[in-house]
């Protein structure tokens, strides 16, 4: 027979399986960024070596003097209307980074990147401000292309461009008066427009404090569970209960912090558009039609 | 795809699957059910819920035979949920929406989730740019056992976030009262069973539904770890032992299932036999997935080195295979 003792041990075991599964992969996540962030070593101007530097961008070889571009290609699709508003859901596809070429200034050294390939990171905030939404005409042109099966095909890029802030990583070397960036032994160079060190730690500290509250909930779920009278009693019962809500919640939390701690370079950026003025539009369409 | 393989194919189903007596009128015609070969998912699914229901009620029941049965019968839950969204069983349209209702019961999550995650995303990898939301790349962990433990708490996540954002899209309004439907069976009638008794119903009839649940997310690591999913013949591993296609409703051949998802799945061993046997990496024909399971991730530490097997479709005969750029439209347009 199989008894409520050994059904709610093999239960326990299960929750507890998922719990470690999932904590060690915050973990491990957290260890990909703490090993970023030992490689992200601070140089001073003019040092040589593998390192991160910070400074200006001086000059960019790509369009409106970038330095560097960070792309996502994403499709959009009609949604369902909300209201009497329509709206275009966005999907990414692919993510990708151009380095144009160009100069960085830091403090009094100038710093010489070629063309190439590269990790770009950009702020969060520009890449959702280029995503958006400008004006009712932009809407409606988009959404024409989003209701058909293929959906509306777009690029969202964000450049880094001259007068920008910037952080590079990678190996400087001098060459006669000038120092140039290349790529350090087995990784790209990397430009971001965020502080990558701080990113990283944020993030490392992020997983991790996922990993241990979620092992402390899971504990106090399993002391509540095993309460006296055992698989009987109401606190038990509770207990068996909440492990069940953390059981199926659980899952999607992770996959979530998994989500959240993805390098600006790789973050889904996704989005909606939801239609900003149909009054207009259909004011608009009327005229039109009326003029037709 | 071709009207003349798909042609062939059904005239086999016909030949190789008798109609059952007392289920066929004499013409014929089959009661209920479009095809006679679908009586069998139907008793799967009496054998499924007559096993948690005894389990749930009668203590005598309460045993390891009746636990395990339940907890394979819930896979098979999912092996006709994964048939009946790719061609419904009954003739009558509410009957199949009614029958998804009872499947989304017996495997804790709405069937109809199938539409998008299985039938648009999984056939069609990750041709739109993006993984697939189960795709075997989601878990990575250097022992490949706890790959296979951990990926269902990946690859579900990731295929219900889809299925919301795909939900959303205009024209799904269908979709997704049916959806809700779903759930709400399912969750409610779950939920009622663990007031009515909380252990007996977490204990036997949970555990069960959430095994099923995550056996076939699993299934989509298994069939298609270190395959070549850019390959036309080579994307998926198949299973071939023939009692184990019996119970399984040939859910085995999953090569040719991918690549003719029209299909009627009573028909799928003569198409695997006629089309991808010429065509596949002979290691991709697994004859039984129990050995496989134990080769790969009890007696191995490491996961399996990726090998270019689409090298045997390249010395296969050519096919009349459509593209997959069709395919993916064919299934969109059905999906509608």
């Amino acid at each position: 027979m199989l008894t409520r003792e050994i059904m709610g041990a093999l239960a326990l075991a299960i929750l507890w399986v998922t719990t470690l599964l999932v904590a060690g992969v915050a973990f491990k996540q957290a260890t990909s960024h703490l090993r970023r962030l030992r490689s992200l070593t601070p140089l001073v101007p003019g040092q040589e070596g593998v390192g991160l530097l910070r400074g200006t961008v001086q000059e960019g070889h790509g369009e409106e003097s970038a330095l560097a571009r960070y792309e996502v290609s994403q499709v959009g699709r009609a949604g369902a209307d909300e209201g009497r508003r329509r709206t275009i859901h966005f999907s990414d596809r692919t993510f990708s980074g151009a380095v144009f070429g160009g100069k960085v200034k830091v403090a009094n050294v100038e710093l010489d990147i070629r063309a190439g390939d590269g990790d770009i990171w950009p702020e969060r905030g520009a890449v959702l401000s280029e995503a958006n939404c400008s004006d009712q005409a932009q809407f409606v042109r988009v959404y024409e292309e989003a209701r058909k099966a293929r959906g509306h095909l777009r690029s969202v890029k964000v450049n880094l461009k001259k007068g920008d802030t910037v952080w590079v990583f990678g190996k400087v070397r001098k060459e006669g008066n000038s120092f140039s960036l290349g790529d350090p032994a087995g990784d790209s160079i990397l430009i971001s427009a965020v502080d990558p060190r701080a990113f990283s730690r944020g993030k490392a500290l992020f997983a991790i404090t996922f990993a241990w509250v979620e092992l402390v909930i899971a504990g106090g779920i399993t002391f509540l569970a095993l309460m006296p009278p055992r698989f009987d009693g109401w606190p038990s019962k509770v207990g068996g209960l909440l492990g069940l809500a953390f059981f199926l919640s659980v899952q999607p939390i992770g996959t979530a912090v998994r989500d959240a701690v993805r390098a600006p370079s790789r973050a889904f950026v996704r989005g909606r558009w939801v239609e900003p003025n149909p009054e207009r539009d259909s004011t608009a369409a009327s005229r039109s039609a009326a003029g037709a | 795809m071709s009207t003349k393989v798909a042609a062939t194919f059904r005239e086999t189903a016909g030949g190789s699957t008798p109609p059952a007596t007392g289920r066929t009128s004499s013409t014929g015609e089959t009661w209920l059910v479009k095809h006679p070969a679908e009586w069998r998912q139907i008793g799967i699914i009496a054998v499924y819920l007559a096993l948690l229901f005894s389990m749930y009620f009668v203590s005598y029941c309460r045993n390891p035979l009746f636990f395990a049965g339940a907890c394979y019968f819930s896979f098979l839950n999912t092996v006709v949920i994964h048939n009946h969204l790719h061609q419904g069983i009954f003739k009558s349209r509410k009957l199949n929406m009614v029958w998804r209702a009872v499947l989304s019961f017996g495997a804790l999550y709405p069937a109809s989730a199938n539409i998008p995650s299985h039938n648009l995303v999984h056939h069609h990898f990750d041709d739109d740019g993006q993984p697939d939301w189960a795709a075997p790349e989601h878990v990575n962990f250097r022992w490949n056992l706890l790959n296979l433990i951990h990926f269902p708490n990946v690859a579900g996540p990731n295929t219900f976030a889809g299925v919301q954002r795909w939900a959303k899209l205009a024209g799904r309004a269908d979709f997704r009262r049916q959806y809700l439907f779903e759930n709400v069976f399912a969750f409610g009638l779950t939920a009622a069973l663990l007031a009515y008794d909380f252990w007996n119903c977490l204990f036997f009839i949970v555990l069960p539904q959430l095994y099923g649940a995550r056996c076939i997310l699993r299934i989509n690591l298994i069939q298609h770890d270190a395959c070549d999913v850019s390959s036309e013949w080579n994307h998926s591993r198949n299973f071939v032992g023939r009692a184990f296609n019996w119970i399984m409703c040939n859910n085995g051949y999953h090569t040719i299932h991918h690549n003719r998802a029209g299909l009627h799945w009573s028909v799928l061993h003569s198409a695997h036999a006629k089309e991808v046997i010429p065509r596949i990496d002979p290691s991709l024909d697994e004859p039984s997935m129990i050995a496989y399971l134990v080769k790969t991730y009890l007696l191995h530490f490491a996961r399996p080195e990726k090998r270019d097997v689409a090298a045997a479709e390249r010395r296969g005969q050519s096919s009349d295979l459509a593209s997959r750029q069709v395919r993916r439209a064919e299934a969109e347009e059905a999906s509608r």
